[in-house]
């Protein structure tokens, strides 16, 4: 009966720890990605709207007609790369998530209070780890996808009333889809990708006494240059350069995320990235 | 002589395997300060065990070590779990509350409840809100909307709710007014307490808890330097109001402590082994009027003695 029962609650546990990151973690889990993505939209009808009518009405009429009878997968490169300043914002929502996530606790004092309950710090980090991985990622899809929908709606709607015969619609929804499936995949991806930079900010998030992120970016730094002076190599920097650009993160079929996915300097990382989460639970555990 | 030595908390005659908090020179140091030296507990289950220091005293490293909250040395055994490599499974039948405070500020109350519901096994969520409904508390408040004293009554309603074997508090009541300090103990002893679970309880307010406690444990500099079972303590010290003419003779029963009252002195005796229980004490009676000492005199008796 007890391994029966056992199912249910560890599910009921995670669904209560992930639910703790988004209670704790509102405005930056949920209000952020909806300022961010709304912020976007509005600039771009805004200075759409700066053109004179009718080169709005030229403009809207060449995209509906370039979109008509285009196959989504043929123009989804196009737009997953327009999209890529999306994963910029998603790892800026993560890195400020990850440097409070274990230090804010511990400046309001509630880690007492989280700590008087059964959660190992295993899962209390793992659950960081997870929310940053796939529910950050996760969140911002929901709500860029939300936003695209009513862009789309928004500016048939808009074409409509001035005349221009929506030929494409149907074309450009589709792409916009898979562009957007991939834009995701991508973020899961990037996350992934850059698991090293996560477990070396919850490192700093579970000890340091003020300002993780800055302890975090500066003792990076400062391994840096001791690398640079003693050994006169740039292994760090090289492999930071390496993961950096969000355009590295972006990947358009199915084929191309498994390559990644399975690729070493994946693997690697994974490993690296699990050993400092690793870390970090042990500093969690000695931050009394 | 006992002041200056460490005593053992052993708070029963007999060994008890039956034991909720066992430990044997349990060791904390921060840098070169020794927080905890070496302390041995032996505290029996159903306890409820007062544990007095003052400020600095090791109190709060103690309760932390006995909850895995910080690491130690030496050997701890809490309800049957080492702390410091089981805290997860030790919380599912013990509970801590380090200070009135510690809730998370951004959460709303209802969200607090659901939090544990979700990851508490012996949650009782229905048994909180009982509790809850009997006070001013609106669940959808976030707690840092809530007074000092109502997130106390939040917190001990979590608490109350919990089926759990040991409850440890560290200064639970801590910048509380008198109200809510007294009704945090009330509803403690009439609607958690059955004499199954056992407490331990740090606080400055002795006086406060006195009537509540089986056993009691002062703490100086990281050292237990007393320990007894309460009923013991009646048995073991007297105080009695001198008159000026019998200071002399009451100087040379070498008391444990003296205190200047209005019109004379109150002096603080330790009886010898064989004057304890319903032994002979006509010669304290002969000095003056006879009575049983507070907590709080034996607390500065002992630890005054112990700070010189």
């Amino acid at each position: 009966m007890d391994n029966l029962a056992a199912g249910p609650r560890t599910i009921r546990r995670w669904r209560g720890l992930l639910l703790r990151e988004i209670r704790e973690n509102r405005s930056l889990l949920l209000y952020a990605p909806c300022l961010l993505v709304l912020v976007a939209i509005l600039l771009g009808m805004r200075l759409f709207t700066l053109l004179p009518l009718e080169r709005q009405k030229a403009g809207l009429e060449l995209l509906f007609n370039r979109f008509e009878g285009l196959n989504a997968s043929d123009v989804a490169p196009l737009l997953t790369s327009a999209g890529a300043l999306n994963l910029l914002f998603i790892i800026g929502i993560a890195t400020s998530y990850l440097a409070s996530s274990l230090y804010a606790d511990r400046k309001e004092q509630s880690y007492f209070f989280w700590q008087s309950m059964p959660i190992s710090d295993r899962s209390t980090i793992l659950s960081k780890v997870v929310t940053a991985v796939v529910m950050i990622p996760g969140i911002y899809m929901g709500v860029l996808a939300a936003g695209s929908l009513m862009l789309i709606i928004g500016v048939a709607g808009y074409s409509f009333s001035l005349g221009v015969e929506l030929n494409g619609l149907q074309e450009l929804f589709a792409a916009m889809l898979v562009a957007l499936g991939f834009i995701g995949l991508s973020a899961f991806i990037a996350m992934l990708w850059l698991l090293p930079a996560v477990g070396w900010v919850l490192l700093f998030s579970a000890y340091a006494s003020r300002v993780p992120l800055l302890w975090a970016i500066g003792v990076l730094v400062a391994l840096s240059l001791l690398e640079e002076i003693v050994l006169g190599s740039n292994t760090i920097d090289t492999w930071i350069a390496s993961r950096s650009s969000p355009w590295q993160y972006l990947v358009f079929s199915f084929e191309d995320m498994a390559a990644r996915l399975l690729s070493y300097d994946m693997l690697f990382g994974a490993a690296l990235g699990a050993m400092l989460i690793t870390g970090a639970t042990l500093m969690r555990r000695f931050a009394d | 002589m006992e002041n200056t030595q460490q005593e053992s908390a052993k708070l029963d005659a007999k060994w008890r395997p039956e034991s909720a908090i066992k430990a044997r020179n349990l060791c904390k140091s921060y840098g070169s300060f020794r927080a905890l030296d070496g302390i041995d507990l032996d505290i029996p289950r159903g306890a409820i065990c007062g544990l007095i220091g003052p400020n600095g005293a090791g109190k709060t490293t103690a309760l932390k070590s006995l909850v895995g909250l910080c690491d130690s040395d030496g050997e701890l055994s809490v309800i049957g779990h080492d702390p410091r490599v089981a805290r997860a499974s030790l919380m599912q039948d013990a509970c801590f509350i380090a200070d009135v405070g510690v809730l998370p500020k951004s959460l709303r109350c209802i969200d607090v409840l659901a939090y544990v519901d979700d990851v508490h096994p012996k949650f009782n969520r229905a048994k909180a809100l009982r509790f809850l409904a009997t006070t001013d508390i609106d669940l959808k408040n976030r707690v840092k909307t809530l007074s000092k004293g109502m997130v106390t009554q939040l917190h001990l309603a979590l608490v109350m709710a919990l089926d759990v074997e040991l409850l440890i508090f560290d200064e639970p009541t801590l910048g509380l007014d008198i109200i809510y300090r007294q009704e945090f103990y009330d509803r403690l002893l009439t609607q958690f307490y059955d004499g199954s679970q056992t407490i331990v309880i740090s606080t400055h307010q002795v006086e406060e808890i006195e009537s509540l406690l089986s056993h009691l444990i002062f703490i100086s500099h990281g050292k237990i330097v007393f320990s007894t079972e309460m009923e013991a303590l009646q048995q073991r010290f007297v105080e009695v109001a001198v008159a000026a003419e019998n200071y002399a003779a009451a100087d040379g029963l070498k008391p444990i402590y003296t205190r200047a009252t209005l019109g004379g002195k109150d002096y603080l005796f330790e009886l010898e082994e064989g004057e304890r229980g319903v032994g002979d004490r006509s010669r304290y009676e002969r000095l003056g009027r006879v009575s049983t000492p507070s907590v709080a005199d034996v607390f500065v008796a002992k630890l005054g003695a112990s700070h010189g």
